[in-house]
């Protein structure tokens, strides 16, 4: 097994609490065992006594029954408790100290030497047939014999005394050892469960401040740092590898929000051009429709109308009315939708002031369905077209010159035609005409204003077309959406 | 560096190793106690101590009598230097009887010496040939010599502490004493007592001066207050108790005390003791004739030595007395 590992660390502190519990109860035990061994050698000397009273009684009766029938059995057991009992004397103390007890002890020793030898003599009398003589040896040995139990009694009573006074002595002492064992088994406890408690905390403390990063990390936060743990086990391990994961996913993240910060720089940049475009073709509307509208005529035509009124000049005052009528028309708004009826209503003022302008060298015809009438369409998008035959397509006509207005409506679409009968235009011309990148100055800047804003106002439904053949005449056919008009671009 | 955090399980990890430190610690003098406890009893083995060269048994009364206090401590003074180790028996002194006993015992477990004090039970002699007998030293010690030539004895005369008596009594109060004599149980006829007839012969020098009673005291420890109160009751022109033994002299100067007669009873008293001498400080008690039983154990022993070494144990030691009174500047 690795040393330093999580599992080692568990191990020991496991085993080292182990060994102190083991330790305390196999101390406690020992001490009480120590305790009942005390017990119980406390009164061993009381047990010898007994046992040499015992071994006296048998012998004193072996010997009496020897002498009263001269058995060999009784001769027997008195040889045998006899030696049984010099046996036992040679456990008693035979030299002479200063104690009470060792010299009680050497006088019962002594005194069995004495009775032994007392009483052996009257067996030898008795088989000698010596009546006075084993007579006078038994009264002597029954004699010696009430010393030896006097002595036994008084040595069991020292013994039972000196015991008794010990066991006081032991009696007052046991309660300490026992509270002190209890104490000790208490203190290996507490100190097993403290030894466990700071092992713990040591094991998983690091575990609960990875974890704590871990959440941090789980919220987002990337700028928690983890205390260096300096250990070699799994733990540090982890540790080190979390840090290392937890640096390598900031440093992602710092990758990722620097790439997101560049895309929106980019989309804003687009965002920006898109704006810029549009503006552009705002700008471009607003410029073409400056280019007709001239704002300072129609003040001025409104002073000749009251000039014209007031020298009675009827025709001049009609005259200035129309133009006036038709400036007005022309300066409204470039991006406002108008319906077909108010178009025709403006050619048909602009007619009235070219034939004033060129008498009857053109005529003019207009026939409009009353179905579309109502149709919205951009503004001045007419205008423009009869401008243009006139000014381009009938230019080199003296006479005969004419133009058609026509509207009519062609299933779900409206139809203005405005044609002439000039010099007609080639198919290159026409391209190019109808190409938005063509800046060509025929037809002028107001067939391309049509058209674009046509293409404008109807996101790319409508269309104008060149109908012409070279010396046929030129039709501008405008084809936009009956229902879809007006919808903003 | 990192310096590593201090955390409260480590302190109590520290706390309670000290505990089960100081809890085994505690455990192991207190086990060691135990076993010294017993050691000391029962289970000390004291046959590995000095072996000594010989074996004395002292017998003597098991009284509270300061008397034989002061014989134990005389034995055991000498004894000890001498490599004797003395062995006590105390007999009861309701049966004599036991003295006897107690002999026989020593003979048959054949000590090397005998000291005895066994009063006048006429048994010395015979006691003498039976020691002899069993090869064992003995030394009888008490009151009385037995006066015979050639046979030892270590005494204190009871006739000279009686004649001393009389002698303090009548330096006191002359032919006007009136001698009440409490005496000690062990005896029979107080007339035949040495004490009273010490008493007597003192008396004789001052006509007029008598022996109103002699009793005997009986066994224990108030047998003074008994005698010295039945003394007074019957016979009040008594107005001098003389006291033949300590435990007598305290218990007369207690009745005497109790009955407010302090210095109209004179009290001569016998042997020395805490109470007696305190008595004797507070002049309750005139004086004490002072029997020198240390010196009386010590000569025993003296004897006991010098029979072993060969030199025969036959004369007679009278120990002597001294008289503690109250001093003349505190009276």
């Amino acid at each position: 097994m690795k040393l330093g590992t999580v599992r080692s660390k568990i191990l020991a502190n496991s085993a080292l609490i182990l060994v102190l519990m083991a330790g305390a109860s196999l101390y406690s035990g020992l001490a009480s065992l120590e305790l009942a061994r005390s017990v119980e050698v406390l009164f061993r000397s009381n047990l010898g006594m007994e046992q040499l009273q015992l071994t006296l009684d048998q012998t004193e009766s072996s010997f009496s029954e020897y002498l009263r029938t001269k058995s060999s059995d009784s001769l027997k057991d008195f040889i045998r408790t006899s030696t049984l009992l010099t046996d036992q004397s040679r456990t008693l103390n035979r030299d002479i100290h200063d104690d009470d007890i060792l010299l009680l002890q050497r006088d019962l020793s002594r005194a069995f030497d004495t009775y032994l030898g007392v009483a052996e003599g009257g067996i030898q009398a008795k088989r000698g047939r010596d009546i006075p003589g084993y007579a006078e040896r038994f009264d002597t040995a029954e004699k010696q014999a009430a010393i030896v139990r006097l002595l036994i009694a008084d040595l069991k009573d020292r013994f039972l005394s000196q015991s008794l006074q010990a066991f006081s002595q032991y009696r007052q002492l046991i309660p300490g050892v026992l509270w002190s064992n209890a104490a000790l088994v208490l203190a290996a406890t507490l100190l097993g469960f403290s030894l466990l408690l700071g092992y713990s905390r040591s094991l998983t403390e690091p575990l609960s401040r990875l974890a704590e990063a871990a959440s941090a990390v789980g919220r987002g936060d990337f700028q928690t740092s983890i205390p260096p743990l300096e250990s070699n086990d799994e733990i540090g391990t982890l540790a080190r590898t979390f840090f290392q994961m937890q640096e390598s996913v900031r440093q992602s993240f710092q990758d990722l929000r620097a790439r997101a910060e560049v895309e929106r720089t980019l989309l804003q940049e687009r965002m920006r051009v898109l704006e810029l475009n549009h503006r552009l073709k705002d700008a471009e509307l607003l410029a073409l429709q400056t280019q007709i509208n001239p704002h300072f005529l129609f003040n001025t035509l409104s002073a000749g109308i009251a000039l014209a009124g007031a020298e009675e000049a009827v025709r001049t005052e009609t005259f200035l009315e129309n133009l006036a009528v038709f400036i007005r028309y022309a300066l409204t708004p470039p991006d406002r939708f108008v319906v077909i009826d108010d178009e025709i209503e403006c050619v048909n003022r602009y007619i009235w002031l070219l034939k004033l302008r060129f008498g009857n060298r053109y005529s003019f015809d207009v026939q409009v369905d009353a179905q579309i009438l109502s149709v919205e369409v951009p503004a001045l998008i007419l205008q423009p077209l009869v401008e243009n035959a006139v000014s381009h397509g009938l230019a080199d006509r003296e006479s005969g010159g004419a133009v058609t207005v026509r509207g009519f409506l062609d299933g779900d679409w409206a139809v203005l035609t405005v044609r002439d009968n000039g010099a007609g235009m080639n198919a290159a011309d026409r391209e190019g005409l109808l190409s938005e990148t063509d800046r060509s100055p025929i037809h002028g800047i107001g067939l391309r204003n049509v058209i674009r804003r046509i293409t404008l106002s109807t996101n790319g439904r409508g269309k104008v077309e060149l109908v012409s053949e070279v010396g046929t005449g030129l039709e501008v056919r405008i084809v936009i959406p009956s229902l879809a008009l007006g919808e903003p671009v | 560096m990192r310096v590593p955090r201090f955390r409260a399980s480590w302190l109590l990890v520290m706390l309670f190793g000290l505990t089960l430190g100081g809890a085994t610690l505690m455990n192991v003098v207190l086990i060691s106690q135990t076993r010294k406890a017993l050691d000391e009893g029962i289970l000390g083995d004291k046959s590995t101590g000095a072996v000594f060269r010989y074996h004395v048994a002292l017998v003597i009364p098991d009284s509270s009598d300061s008397f034989f206090e002061g014989l134990r401590e005389g034995v055991a003074a000498v004894a000890s230097p001498s490599g004797v180790a003395v062995q006590i028996f105390r007999y009861h002194t309701n049966f004599p009887e036991e003295a006897e006993t107690y002999f026989q015992l020593c003979l048959t477990s054949r000590v090397d010496g005998v000291i005895l004090y066994a009063g006048s039970d006429g048994r010395m002699a015979s006691r003498r040939t039976q020691a002899a007998a069993a090869r064992v030293i003995f030394v009888p010690v008490g009151t009385e010599s037995p006066g015979v030539t050639g046979q030892g004895f270590v005494g204190s005369s009871s006739l000279l502490q009686g004649v001393e008596s009389g002698n303090q009594l009548t330096r006191r109060l002359g032919k006007a004493a009136r001698v009440g004599l409490l005496l000690t149980s062990d005896g029979d006829e107080p007339r035949a007592d040495p004490v009273y007839q010490g008493v007597s012969a003192a008396l004789k020098s001052f006509p007029g001066a008598r022996i109103v009673r002699a009793s005997r005291a009986q066994p224990g420890i108030l047998s003074g207050e008994e005698a010295a109160s039945e003394m007074l009751r019957d016979y009040p022109s008594v107005n001098v108790l003389v006291c033949a033994s300590a435990p007598i002299t305290e218990g007369a100067a207690q009745v005497v005390v109790d009955l407010g007669r302090v210095g109209q009873m004179l009290i001569i008293g016998t042997d020395s003791s805490p109470t007696i001498d305190r008595l004797v400080d507070k002049g309750v008690i005139a004086a004490s004739i002072v029997r020198d039983s240390e010196k009386m154990g010590q000569d025993a022993l003296r004897a006991f030595l010098e029979a072993k070494d060969g030199v025969p144990f036959e004369k007679a030691i009278e120990v002597g007395f001294t008289v503690r009174s109250r001093p003349e500047a505190a009276r």
